[in-house]
């Protein structure tokens, strides 16, 4: 069979040009394998999600500690002073001619604490308030 | 409450619906003229600014707010101070709420101190696109000219402070120490009746005789925003003056009153009214970020003093922290 001369080139061209194309070509899908956005995102890790807590939230949280703190130093203050009380109650009850000999045993004296009645408010020259 | 020493010249008188008083210390001969040019400002502002006159230049000027309208200067000036407070407070204070007020009964002067009031409300207000959007208001100083907006507004959350800001200004170089005192908004100069400043009792809004606490003050102001006095019932619901610009309606923030002591009587005025709309859960930890020296009373009785307050506190019925 003859062919001719310009569709030999033509044939040995691609013949030439299909392996280049082909090796760029697996170059390309192999680059773009690894470089798929959507693969990428596929294999990470889950993006963690920034919650912006409520203001409000976080502000009557603050409060809250800080009336849990001070509950349980008001706690501490009431273990020392029935500490103290008692202590009181013992050294009271030994010197007592009434009581018994020992400090123990025997119902409990009901621990009476005289809290200061707060100083008045001072003389004011005018009030501020809703009108 | 106890008295404090008397003051050497004291002024009262009634204007912008509420008891004024002027309390001077060492007066000088010009005093009497200042006494007058210091009463004259409330009654100025109460003719300029006041909404319950169709005639006065502000409502004349609400009546057209897209149009340019010629005000007194006071009413210039109190227009301006409403629009730079309602950009410092990021919007809380909006004097855009005429029309909120009068849907809730309140449209007219009433007598409060009366006893309970009942009214009939003529509609429900909602918050419009416009209320949404930073208050702007035009404002030509040249030629004391002012474009409201696209809402009516209402100058009863900063006219008296203004007119007793102005009034203390009037007052401050005709005497040793001077205070003004209108309907709870107080300005004070100097050291007071006895040398050690002015004592100031912060009124208990649920009702007791006794305040809450004092402070003591030998410049600058303190003003409170309260429902104590300023409430009523419409159509069966509680209703109070405090609206809150985000609803168009009277705030629900779980508090009876706020008290702020600042610098100045209008911007106390303004920033008590603003943390009264942050509420009880947010107004400590606004206040301290904001340096505001603030006090609080929440519906439960509870009382609230922000960090900034506690140098100007001398005393406190009940301890919070």
């Amino acid at each position: 069979m003859t062919e001719r001369r310009g569709q030999r080139a033509r044939w040995t061209g691609a013949a030439l040009v299909a392996p280049v194309a082909a090796v760029i070509f697996s170059g390309t899908t192999a680059w773009s394998l690894h470089h798929d956005p959507h693969a990428v995102a596929a294999q990470a890790t889950t993006t963690p999600v920034v919650v912006t807590p409520d203001p409000s939230l976080v502000a009557m949280r603050a409060t809250l500690l800080k009336a849990a703190a001070q509950v349980a130093t008001l706690r501490g203050q009431v273990a020392s002073l029935r500490t103290a009380a008692k202590s009181v109650g013992a050294s009271t009850s030994t010197g007592s001619s009434s009581g018994g000999g020992s400090s123990s045993g025997g119902s409990a004296a009901p621990i009476v604490i005289n809290i200061p009645a707060p100083a008045p408010a001072p003389a004011t020259h005018t009030t501020t308030g809703g009108s | 409450m106890s008295e404090a020493s008397a003051p050497d010249l004291e002024h009262k008188f009634r204007a912008m619906a509420t008891d004024v008083t002027f309390q001077l210390v060492g007066p000088r001969p010009e005093s009497a003229a200042a006494l007058a040019r210091a009463e004259a400002v409330f009654h100025s502002v109460e003719q300029a600014c006041t909404r319950f006159n169709p005639d006065s230049p502000l409502m004349r000027a609400n009546a057209d707010p897209r149009n340019w309208h010629e005000v007194p200067v006071l009413c210039f000036d109190a227009i301006a101070a409403a629009a730079v407070a309602h950009r410092e407070t990021d919007g809380r204070f909006d004097p855009r709420v005429l029309k909120a007020l009068t849907l809730a009964g309140y449209d007219r002067s009433l007598p409060f101190r009366s006893g309970e009031i009942s009214l009939t409300g003529t509609g429900e207000a909602t918050s419009s696109k416009a209320m949404r959007r930073t208050w702007e208001p035009g404002l030509d100083q040249a030629r004391s000219r002012v474009k409201i907006g696209s809402e009516p507004i209402d100058l009863g959350g900063i006219g008296k402070g203004l007119a007793v800001r102005w009034a203390l200004a009037e007052l401050v170089a005709s005497s040793a120490a001077a205070l003004v005192e209108a309907g709870g908004d107080v300005a004070v100069s100097g050291l007071g009746t006895e040398g050690t400043g002015w004592r100031i009792g912060v009124e208990d809004p649920r009702g007791g005789s006794e305040p809450v606490a004092v402070v003591n003050l030998t410049s600058g102001a303190c003003a409170t925003s309260s429902i104590r006095v300023r409430h009523w019932q419409v159509d069966g619901r509680a209703a109070h003056h405090l609206i809150d610009p985000r609803t168009a309606r009277p705030a629900e923030s779980g508090l009876l009153a706020v008290t702020v002591v600042g610098p100045d009587a209008a911007e106390a005025e303004v920033w008590s009214k603003s943390l009264f709309l942050v509420g009880r859960g947010g107004i400590r930890a606004f206040a301290d970020e904001h340096s505001l020296a603030a006090l609080w009373v929440d519906h439960d009785g509870f009382v609230g003093t922000s960090r900034d307050l506690k140098p100007h506190l001398i005393w406190q019925a009940s301890r919070d922290n």
